[in-house]
């Protein structure tokens, strides 16, 4: 699958980040200081205006211990029984209804779903996985932005205040009702999908046993049948069956088919439809074609710089390192013990070869402390798919000497191995991203693997019911909304939105960019110098500095997504599935301290 | 008085709805099964306005083209870009995907159709490896054309379409091969009622361009900006490819007779239809002849109006030129200064006499014969308009040179010869039979030249002129197996057909071989033979029996010595064929 951005070990994600940067946590905490420093300097400010430096000064320290005593004595009974009267709430505003609109989109899927493509399930999984994304942030939404203003509007906040409860109470209860109410609608959603998924792509062949043929052995005798099965579903598949008639259908759109051969072959249903493949991920590297270090291969001129290439008859080679194996990953085959490993491999041709004949690509494996390295094994490259190769633990090294492969090739230290593959013709090449070699883990639940990928759905939808009531506390409902539906596009387009604001995307800021699109000049070219030009470019600068600002608070929401695990059939890593749960509690902590102190200012909370 | 005038207004009002609506019901009244319905529903009818008159009427398609409330075009965008997004990518699934719903929002735009199919077919393809990925997607667009001809099932360009990328992906791509197999055996493109033998490429691919040319014949719809001497010639030209590919895969017999017989019927009918030209006269292809008979005899008419006028015109002209200007043409191109350039064209441009200009020069010397000059003139000069376009659509659609080949692929020459260089071709390739591909070889050189010396307007330069020259080097590879070269005399005496290798050797493969007969030809007074072989043939193929004897025993000789490399070379040579 494609994963462009590496997933970090959840520790280091929190303490350490990627390379040139810093951990989650003391990133929370900048923006954390940030933000208090913002907020004392604005509220101090409001408050000197209306009652001079010392009584504003007053008030603001006033508010703030008492802000930090409130949160020392939240009470977990009133916070629930606040969210259960949001429960009440958004149910009396007919929230099933969106329910009911996401069983609409599911009947009328198949309208623009078809199962006639290579990996249907991709289709499908992409399809009710987005579209419950989408459906649950918009009732997460609307369902945040206008309860409390309705409540103001109405006056019925009157009814909650008037109880002993405290300000960040009604804040925490809001965000918890919503998120219980939402997890509720979120679980149906899955489970109507699964069953839609299930449904839609769940079939069996017929085998005419009259069209079998038969394969026969060097004395005549019946070794075996071939021929395909009936076309259903856009496919068919062929097969190869033993003397008895049972066996495989060969793998087609991403499934197969066991068949049984008593009284005439029968086609089970289709199998392997979902999986959790389980990757244990290794390090990628690269030499070039005379054997140089390099940290990418060449490029091909792809537009997608996702994969970089090796030459093909060179020096060059795509190097893995893999950390962590063990004797345990071995599985047993009809040859011996192997470790399983999961290979995609992208070819580019600059010759066409022989038509028909796949490229032929070799791999090796080396123990990176002793430079022990076994004999090449050569391979055919199926291009753009996951070819799913084992590895002998009996093998043979470069000097023709029988080796282990746990006990010479991985170190003892660490269970380290290094994984060499090269492309063994001339003028043809190989491209490789990181993900695209993997040690072969046994597969996962797929039903486990779904909950996981709702549960990145889950964080979405709770980040955004946190920012929304936190915005309606102070906004009326439209104006919250405007405000949540703009933390959302931006969080959407959160790298777009860097880019601007770093000057790493064409066309400038927006002043430059809405000069541009009035007066329809391209993004590419430069501003005429003038003075109006140092004028754009001066006031842009001040915006792209706010932009900066804003883009450290905004959640990236196009990386919360762990769809295309699902519709590659990949196991969510659960450091994955960790570090959203813990943005989405730092996102929740800080709405709804934030929230808490924007209920403070409307007189009834006070 | 106030309540009575209202109630007038109102009934006033009623009754000048209750008239209108008799109009409003002759209107728009609409149709049935049985009833024409209403004038709009009629002028519907005629003019095929109606939707279900562009093709299949689509409910999804319709739902959501209205459920996006007036955002078709913003959505399209967003479509068009994820897709292309999806392509760079790579996730031809989510690609496919994202076409099916462009489709569902804009399934009459024909732009569309063709420029995604186009991708899937061509782009999309060539993105992967395995030959049988590629044939998949080549269908997905095949199948992406037949989807939107079902939406505008009337659509020349997309049903035209389809038979370019049924004929020419299929047929034509560097893996044709396989394709061409690949698309016979696929049962799932094919009704089942197609038999094998109509299973063929070209042969559906001749299918949808003849549907194309149908649709303009019955005027259901133009072929727009199609050029005719193309769009017409299509289904005649699917049907050559029919015959040129299954020789290819060595099928010589009534089969490969027929296809070229037809083809030569439908060329025929090609050149006798008549077609709109861009200056709006019937001309056809056939008609050359007759037009230009006619343009000479106007000529003749013309001249016969005022003999020698052309030539006094001329003196009359000369007359006019300065002396810079005579000197200026006197001069070489080369030599003439930029102002004598400037000076020569002028000049040439004063002696340049058009029919206009003698017309003039008639009335005004014979102005009784003014109405008859100016209708003589103006006749010739459309008539010499017409004659142009005839030739240039010719030219276009490469009229002469097909025509030449129907007629030379029918002759028993030109089976036999194919034939033979097909079993030369295998006895190398497969048997590794140098001497028996040899000998089959040069007996079908020698029906080459035969044949094509029985039809002289095939040019040796020409398409076919370049298949026997891949004969040829096949047949050049055989001998350096041998040991042996066209380079020697005495194979290079025997070969009929130099000129057609000299035609067709622009990488130099056989430069050396040629060479050589060029400098034996200049060498010798009388030239060697052409084409058809020696002017003295029976002294030739004396000699050329005494050689081949002569070559039979080093030939024996040596294939003991290139008998352990036969077996390795094969295969290689058939990898560089493919």
């Amino acid at each position: 699958m494609v994963l462009e951005e590496e997933i970090l070990p959840y520790l280091q994600w929190l303490t350490g980040g990627p390379e040139g940067s810093i951990g989650a946590i003391p990133w929370f905490f900048v923006i954390v200081f940030a933000l208090l420093v913002l907020g004392l300097l604005l509220g101090f400010a409001i408050s000197a205006a209306r009652h001079g430096p010392l009584g504003g000064g007053d008030r603001v320290y006033r508010t703030l211990t008492a802000g930090f005593r409130e949160m020392t004595h939240l009470s977990g009974r009133r916070i629930w029984a606040l969210a259960r009267l949001a429960i009440k709430e958004a149910l009396r505003r007919r929230v099933v209804v969106a329910l009911i609109v996401f069983l609409v989109i599911l009947l009328f899927a198949s309208w623009f779903l078809k199962a006639d493509h290579k990996d249907p399930t991709k289709l499908y999984m992409s399809f009710v996985l987005t579209a419950t994304t989408y459906l649950m942030l918009g009732i997460a939404l609307v369902l945040s932005a206008f309860s409390l203003p309705t409540d103001f509007k109405t006056k019925t906040i009157y009814t909650v205040v008037t109880k002993p409860v405290r300000s960040g109470e009604i804040v925490l209860g809001r965000i918890l009702g919503f998120s219980l109410l939402g997890t509720v609608m979120l679980l149906i959603m899955a489970l109507s999908s699964y069953v839609f998924v299930i449904r839609s792509l769940s079939h069996a062949h017929e085998i005419d046993a009259a069209n079998l043929r038969r394969i026969e052995g060097p004395g005549g005798e019946v070794i075996g049948y071939e021929g395909r099965t009936t076309r259903d579903l856009y496919h068919r598949h062929t097969i190869d069956l033993g003397s008895e008639k049972s066996g495989t259908a060969i793998v087609e759109n991403g499934h197969y088919h066991t068949i049984e051969g008593e009284d005439g072959p029968v086609v089970s249903s289709s199998q392997g439809l979902l999986r959790a493949r389980q990757p244990l991920y290794g390090k990628l590297r690269y030499l070039d074609r005379k054997g140089v270090d390099k940290e990418r291969g060449i490029s091909v001129g792809s537009e997608w710089t996702y994969r970089s290439f090796i030459e093909g008859n060179s020096q060059a080679a795509a190097i893995w390192t893999f950390r962590g194996l063990d004797a345990s990953q071995v599985i047993e085959t009809e040859s011996g013990e192997q470790l399983p490993v999961g290979l995609i491999v992208r070819v580019f041709k600059t010759h066409k070869g022989i038509i028909g004949k796949a490229i032929t690509g070799g791999i090796q494996v080396r123990n990176p402390e002793t430079g022990l390295t076994s004999e090449l094994y050569p391979f055919e490259a199926l291009d753009a798919q996951v070819d799913e190769q084992n590895i002998p633990r009996k093998l043979t090294s470069t000097e023709n000497e029988p080796i282990d492969l746990f006990d010479d090739i991985v170190t003892e230290k660490g269970g380290r191995m290094e994984l060499i593959v090269q492309c063994l013709e001339r003028g043809q090449y190989f491209g490789f991203a990181q993900p695209d070699c993997y040690i072969r883990l046994p597969d996962a639940s797929p039903a486990w693997n779904l909950v996981k990928v709702y549960s990145s759905i889950w964080v979405q939808m709770v980040i955004v019911v946190a920012i929304g009531v936190s915005a309606s506390t102070l906004l009326n409902g439209p104006v919250a909304m405007l405000f949540t539906v703009s933390f959302i596009l931006l969080g959407f387009f959160k790298d777009f939105f860097e880019g601007v604001a770093t000057g790493t995307e064409y066309g400038g800021g927006p002043v430059e960019s809405l000069y541009r699109l009035l007066t329809q000049k391209n993004i590419i070219t430069d501003l005429d110098p003038g003075a109006g030009a140092t004028f754009i470019q001066s006031v842009d600068s001040v915006l792209k500095l706010f932009m900066l600002a804003i883009a450290q608070v905004l959640p990236d929401f196009s990386s919360f997504s762990t769809v295309g695990f699902a519709a590659y059939g990949f196991n969510v890593p659960p450091d994955r599935v960790l570090q959203d749960l813990t943005i989405c509690l730092a996102y929740v902590a800080g709405t709804a301290v934030v929230g808490y102190f924007l209920l403070r200012t409307r007189e009834v909370a006070k | 008085m106030n309540e009575r005038r209202s109630l007038y207004r109102k009934m006033a009002y009623l009754l000048a709805a209750g008239v209108l609506l008799f109009p409003i019901a002759q209107l728009g009244n609409p149709s049935t099964r049985q009833e024409e319905g209403g004038t709009l529903a009629k002028i519907r009818a005629d003019y095929d306005l109606g939707q279900s008159d562009l093709g299949e009427i689509d409910p999804a398609s319709e739902t959501i083209r209205l459920a996006t409330l007036g955002l078709r075009g913003i959505a399209v965008s967003m479509l068009w870009s994820k897709g292309n997004d999806y392509k760079k990518r790579e996730d031809w699934t989510n690609y496919r995907a994202t076409l099916t719903q462009l489709a569902k929002l804009q399934p009459y735009f024909i732009t569309f159709w063709r420029y995604q199919a186009w991708n899937l077919t061509y782009n999309v393809s060539v993105e992967l490896d395995d030959v049988r990925d590629r044939y998949y997607y080549v269908r997905r667009g095949i199948e992406f054309l037949k989807e939107g001809t079902k939406y505008n099932r009337d659509s020349p360009y997309l049903l035209a379409e389809l038979g370019w990328f049924i004929g020419n992906k299929v047929g034509r791509a560097d893996e044709q091969k396989v394709y061409r197999r690949l698309f016979r055996a696929d049962d799932d493109y094919h009704p089942e009622d197609r038999p094998t033998e109509q299973r063929d490429n070209w042969l559906v691919s001749k299918t949808w361009y003849q549907e194309a040319v149908d649709v303009v014949d019955s005027g259901r719809k133009s072929m727009g900006k199609k050029n005719p001497a193309t769009f017409f010639a299509d289904p005649p030209r699917s049907q050559m490819n029919y015959g040129e590919a299954i020789q290819k895969e060595g099928v010589f017999t009534r089969i490969s007779e027929r296809a070229w017989e037809l083809a030569g019927e439908m060329w025929e009918d090609f050149g006798n239809r008549q077609f709109k030209s861009s200056r709006g006269f019937l001309i056809s292809m056939n008609g050359l002849d007759k037009q230009q008979e006619l343009v000479d005899k106007l000529q003749a008419d013309f001249d016969a109006l005022s003999p020698g006028v052309e030539a006094e015109l001329l003196e009359i002209r000369r007359a006019t030129l300065t002396e810079e200007e005579r000197a200026a043409m006197e001069k070489d191109y080369a030599e003439r200064s930029e102002e004598e350039v400037e000076l020569a064209l002028s000049g040439e441009d004063k002696l340049n006499i058009n029919d206009k200009a003698i017309a003039e020069y008639v009335i005004e010397k014979r102005p009784d014969t003014m109405a008859q000059v100016r209708k003589l003139s103006s006749r010739l000069a459309q008539e010499r308009s017409k004659l142009f376009l005839i030739r240039n659509n010719r030219d276009v659609a490469n009229f002469a040179y097909w025509k030449t080949r129907c007629e030379f692929e029918q002759t028993e020459q030109a089976r036999q010869a194919h034939r033979l260089s097909y079993a030369a071709t295998r006895a190398f390739l497969d048997d590794a039979d140098l001497l028996g591909s040899k000998k089959l070889f040069e007996e079908g050189f020698d029906l080459w030249a035969e044949a094509m010396e029985q039809n002289p307007g095939l040019e040796v330069d020409s398409p076919t002129g370049a298949d026997i020259a891949e004969f040829v080097k096949t047949y050049a590879r055989v001998l350096a197996q041998l040991d042996k070269s066209l380079v020697d005399p005495e194979l290079a005496d025997k070969f009929p057909l130099w000129e057609v290798l000299e035609a067709n050797d622009p990488e130099r493969d056989l430069a050396a071989a040629i060479d050589a007969w060029r400098a034996r030809q200049e060498a010798s007074p009388s030239g060697l033979p052409q084409i058809g072989g020696s002017s003295e043939d029976g002294a030739d193929e004396d000699v050329a029996d005494d050689s081949q004897q002569e070559a039979s025993e080093p030939e024996g000789g040596s294939e003991a010595e290139t008998g352990e490399q036969q077996p390795a070379s094969p295969p290689n040579a058939e990898a560089s064929v493919e």
